[in-house]
């Protein structure tokens, strides 16, 4: 059980040395990507939020197809963008399109294969 | 947050949620206030998009002032209706890429559902085929996208480049609303090289350290940009070769929300944008071709026919219809040498004749001919006829063509006027290389340059000193040169002398009004000035004016003329020089022959005429000596010209030349020159240093003759006081005698005569001659005499002794050198004359019965010249009315004839004069002598009758 929360500043950090396992107890949504946006895993506290099984969204680019109201220059085009990147943004989702106010926090290391957006209700 | 999985039935449910969730269109469900009840991810990612928010809560606050609007409309919407906005076009504040299509319909009574569509495309597309449409050109075009761009993308600046030929970018047009969207030239240099644009990938450039780093031409505007972003453009032909084509760039101070859509509005824009430059370079591919198909046609088909093997013309094409200016009707079925583009000259006809027999003879004749086109002009063609042969090979047609060829030959016709130029720059120069004297330099600058301007007149001129020489061509007889001559003024005093040339009016006026006289009846000409201060002038009767080409030419003939003047000028200089010394020497010899011929001339008067006799005209043409103070102040005068002496001196004259001269005895007076032909070369300097001398010299010769003149008249008065006033008086005997003196510039000499009487009534005469002239050779006689005188009475009627006497007298102190006498004592009661001679002429002897005798015994040597003891002496009888005559040798002596001539004269002459009374004898003899021939010297005649009472 990893004891870091949304807002800890060491949060990029933890989670590059994270297992899949760890993330899933997360008590806030995570989402795991490549850098070109596949989804690579996909935590129980967001695919509770989402109301999707993670085996729906695993493999899925997450930008088109699994949150698309995230792809526009707010989020999607930050990833594309900066390699290196730790952000916050309060942003919409549009879960069952009920707008649901969230905040996101969006994260990448150069070099990392990966990229993380960490999802808290507001 | 409910975190229930769908289950059973609600999978339908389920799946109809997942149909409208990915539906690429937004969907916005809200209530009468807009609370967003329902939205999918399309619709926030438009909103987000458009407004810049995150829509949430209220939709009318999320759509601005397009929202209140929204509001509205629904609000005025009645209940029932189904839909309640059809496309309502939401553009957010300010004014950008983005615009939104609204249709909201009402799904119950309390809820209602907007679809929204993104119209940024369509909006961009169509705003950017307006700005487009009215575009002139790629530069207006370029610009129009620039400002569309910043209105549009909310750019803060935009730029069009264009790939240039040689590799770099050249800016075609750009806006930047921080330089106030001034275009900004650009070298190439300061365009896109990133090699991203050559994959045709948008690029977008957020760091400040990047932008600065590559574009520099733009870093301090760049330097407050946020992004940057470079569209490429590059049509269809960009994915390989070379990459043509364009670019947009674009820079941002603020973020404009850069997403996918952002970008494809982009590419959607940079393809229409492509398309327009790829349209406008493809109309202008097409307008050159249609312009180049345009003239091949109107250059080379000029002339196509058909013509009958017999030369009638039964085809022809429009263009050399149109060129004539008449209809086929007017050549079809004509012989083709007899239409109008031919039949202007027989010569060219016959030729084209010819050509036709031999093109149905199966060749193929080509030439260049010249046609007559409309206005009568001239158009000269390539023209060929050739045979057209049926599949046997015989001639069936001909088919003439002919090509425009006026270029070609305006460029040969250019061509053949540059060696033209050049060759008479040649000869030019050959025959300025062979002109040795100025004239000769103008005489050929004349020919080769009226010929090479096709001039009407040309005159080349120059000024040497004291004239204006001008060659005119042609000249007054109209085909020949001419060549004008003024005298230029000049004036010098020195020395009491004066130099005026010429003083007809001839003023620097007068030469430029030669110039006039020049160009009169030209209308246009053209001086040029020379070097050798002299002045070229091309002259044409109708206005012209020289081409480029034509006043190139000029200046180098102008160049060339100078310089073969200055060498001529120098050459004729030196040719002066050495004329000069050959007129010196001629002046000196003048001088020396002058003054000779003046001094065999005796007296002032004759010594005055002579001179200017001998200064006119070889000198002048009008020659005067003056003295004003005189009453009548010419002294002589000499006209070259005869019948015009009396008239005023100054007439007509147009060179003068005035000198002090000395006329003698404190007389002073003038010389005046002046010359009135103008074909002479008017008076120099030289000329006035001549009349110097003449008049230094002549004045020295007048002052002497006018010394020997007031000598001779002393000489001549002593010579009269020392003769006797009156001769002795006799009853038997009646004397006479006679002294005339020589001419008045010869001097007085020393003939006297005397008479005595004895005691008894014997008379003496005496006639002598002391040798020399002059007032002392007077003076001597007066002393000879006054001793015959003493010693008459002393010695007696004796004449050898009186002679004897003489001898002695001359030996002492009042002696003289050289004289001669004659000394006879009469006895009148016998008769009887007894004589003595010492070197005297002998005595003539004229009886009554006109018998004449020479009494030539009793002769001895003259006096005191050789020592003699005694005189001889002689006698004779001299009958009743005989005549004695005594002379001195100026009666009878003349140069360079025998004495015996002139006394044989003496004798017939006495014999004639026998009827004469005694009294005039003397006077009737001198004055027979001096009649036929001049005195030479004096003549003293002592005459004796014989006439006893």
């Amino acid at each position: 059980m990893l004891e870091v929360g949304f807002d800890a500043a060491n949060l990029l950090e933890v989670l590059e040395g994270a297992s899949f396992q760890d993330i899933d107890e997360l008590a806030f949504g995570l989402v795991v990507m490549d850098r070109a946006g596949d989804v690579v895993f996909y935590n129980a506290d967001e695919a509770a939020r989402a109301g999707l099984s993670a085996d729906r969204v695993i493999g899925r680019n997450f930008f088109e197809s699994v949150g698309p109201c995230t792809n526009n220059y707010l989020v999607a085009q930050r990833f594309l963008d900066e390699p290196d990147l730790d952000e916050f943004v309060d942003f919409v989702f549009t879960l069952r399109m009920a707008p649901t106010p969230v905040r996101l926090r969006m994260m990448a290391s150069a070099g990392s294969p990966r990229q993380y957006l960490a999802v808290l209700d507001r | 947050m409910t975190k229930e999985r769908p289950q059973g039935v609600s999978a339908e449910l389920e799946g109809l949620l997942q149909f409208l969730y990915v539906c690429p269109v937004g969907l916005v469900e809200f209530d009468d206030a807009g609370t967003i009840h329902r939205i999918n991810p399309e619709a926030v990612n438009l909103l987000i998009a458009a407004v810049g928010v995150t829509p949430f809560g209220n939709i009318f606050d999320v759509l601005g002032a397009s929202g209140a609007e929204l509001r509205e409309l629904l609000t005025a919407a009645p209940l029932d209706a189904g839909r309640i906005v059809n496309e309502y076009l939401v553009r957010p504040e300010p004014a950008g890429l983005r615009a939104l299509s609204l249709n909201v319909v009402r799904v119950s009574s309390d809820r209602v559902m907007a679809m929204i569509t993104d119209v940024s495309a369509m909006q961009l597309r169509s705003s950017l085929a307006e700005a487009l449409a009215s575009a002139s050109g790629a530069n207006d075009a370029a610009a129009r996208v620039c400002a569309l761009t910043n209105v549009l993308l909310g750019a803060g600046g935009a730029a069009v480049y264009e790939r240039s030929d040689g590799g770099g970018w050249l800016c075609l047009g750009q806006s930047d609303e921080l330089v106030g969207g001034g275009a900004e030239a650009s070298d190439g240099s300061g365009g896109p090289s990133h090699e991203a644009f050559q994959r045709g990938a948008i690029v977008t450039v957020r760091t400040r350290a990047e932008v600065v780093g590559r574009y520099s031409k733009w870093a301090a505007h760049h330097a407050e940009a946020c992004a940057t972003v470079a569209v490429p453009m590059f049509g269809s032909q960009s994915s390989e070769g070379p990459m043509t084509g364009h670019v947009l760039e674009l820079w941002f101070r603020d973020d404009p929300g850069f997403d996918r859509q952002y970008f494809n509005n982009l590419e959607l824009m940079a393809s229409d944008i492509s398309r327009f430059f790829e349209r406008a370079r493809s109309s202008e591919l097409l307008r050159e071709s249609e312009q180049f198909t345009r003239r091949v046609l109107d250059n080379l088909a000029t002339f196509v026919g058909v013509v009958t093997t017999d030369g009638v013309l039964t085809h022809v094409n429009q263009a050399p219809l149109t060129a004539a200016a008449i209809t086929a009707d007017d050549v079809l079925g004509r012989k083709f040498w007899d239409c109008p583009w031919w039949n202007y000259a027989p010569d060219v006809q016959a030729k084209l004749e010819r050509a036709v027999h031999r093109a149905a003879g199966g060749e193929i004749v080509r030439y260049d001919a010249t046609i007559r086109v409309a206005g009568d002009k001239r158009l000269v063609v390539d023209f060929q006829i050739a045979p057209l042969l049926d599949d046997r090979g015989v001639v069936t047609h001909l088919i003439p063509s002919g090509f425009d060829l006026t270029e070609r030959t305006a460029a040969e016709s250019e061509r053949d006027q540059v060696h033209q130029r050049l060759s008479q720059l040649q000869r030019l120069g050959a025959l300025l290389s062979a002109a040795a004297f100025p004239a000769d330099v103008c005489a050929a600058a004349a020919v080769v340059v009226k010929e090479a301007f096709a001039a009407d007149r040309c005159a080349v001129g120059f000024e040497s000193g004291d004239q204006l020489k001008l060659f005119t061509l042609p000249g007054a007889d109209e085909q020949r040169g001419s060549w004008t001559t003024i005298p230029l003024p000049i004036q010098v005093a020195m020395d009491g002398c004066t130099l005026a040339t010429p003083a007809a009016g001839i003023d620097r006026a007068t030469v430029n009004a030669l110039w006039g006289v020049v160009v009169e009846g030209m209308a246009s000409s053209i001086f040029v000035p020379l070097g050798g201060d002299g002045t070229l002038a091309v002259m044409h009767a109708s206005s012209s004016t020289l081409r480029e080409s034509e006043r190139d030419l000029l200046d180098a003939m102008s160049h060339l003329v100078s310089s073969a003047l200055e060498r001529a000028r120098l050459h004729e200089a030196a040719e002066v020089d050495r004329a000069e010394d050959t007129r010196a020497l001629a002046r000196a010899e003048f001088l020396a022959d002058a003054m000779a011929r003046i001094a065999m001339v005796d007296g002032v008067a004759a010594r005055l005429q002579m001179l200017v006799d001998l200064l006119v005209p070889s000198m002048a043409d009008y020659a005067t000596i003056e003295a004003p103070d005189q009453a009548n102040p010419v002294l002589a005068l000499a006209h070259r010209d005869r019948t015009l002496i009396g008239r005023s001196a100054q007439l007509g004259a147009h060179s003068h030349i005035t000198v002090p001269l000395d006329l003698g005895g404190g007389m002073k007076g003038a010389l005046l020159l002046e010359l009135s032909d103008v074909d002479r070369r008017p008076f120099d300097a030289h000329d006035l240093a001549l009349a110097r001398h003449v008049g230094d010299r002549a004045g020295i010769l007048l002052a002497r003759a006018r010394l020997y003149e007031e000598e001779h008249n002393i000489s001549l008065r002593l010579q009269r006081a020392l003769l006797p006033d009156q001769l002795v008086r006799h009853r038997d005997v009646v004397l006479t005698a006679r002294h005339e003196a020589a001419g008045p510039m010869l001097e007085v000499g020393g003939d006297w005569y005397d008479s005595f009487t004895w005691p008894g009534g014997l008379v003496g005469l005496v006639v002598g001659d002391v040798a020399g002239h002059g007032i002392e050779a007077t003076a001597a006689m007066g002393r000879l005499r006054s001793a015959v005188a003493a010693f008459a009475p002393l010695i007696g009627p004796d004449p050898a002794a009186l002679l004897d006497a003489l001898d002695l007298f001359m030996r002492g102190p009042n002696g003289t050198r050289y004289a001669t006498a004659c000394c006879a004592v009469f006895d009148p009661s016998s008769g009887e004359l007894r004589y003595s001679s010492a070197g005297h002429l002998p005595m003539l002897v004229l009886s009554p019965n006109g018998r004449t005798s020479w009494l030539d015994d009793a002769q001895a040597p003259p006096l005191c010249q050789l020592p003699i003891d005694h005189r001889p002496s002689g006698s004779v009888v001299l009958e009743r009315g005989a005549l004695l005559v005594q002379y001195s040798d100026g009666l009878v002596e003349r140069r360079g004839e025998a004495l015996d001539v002139g006394l044989s004269r003496l004798e017939e002459a006495i014999r004639r004069l026998t009827s004469v009374g005694l009294d005039d004898i003397a006077n009737r003899l001198v004055d027979h002598f001096v009649a036929s021939h001049p005195i030479e010297d004096d003549i003293v005649v002592l005459a004796m009758r014989y006439d006893p009472t």
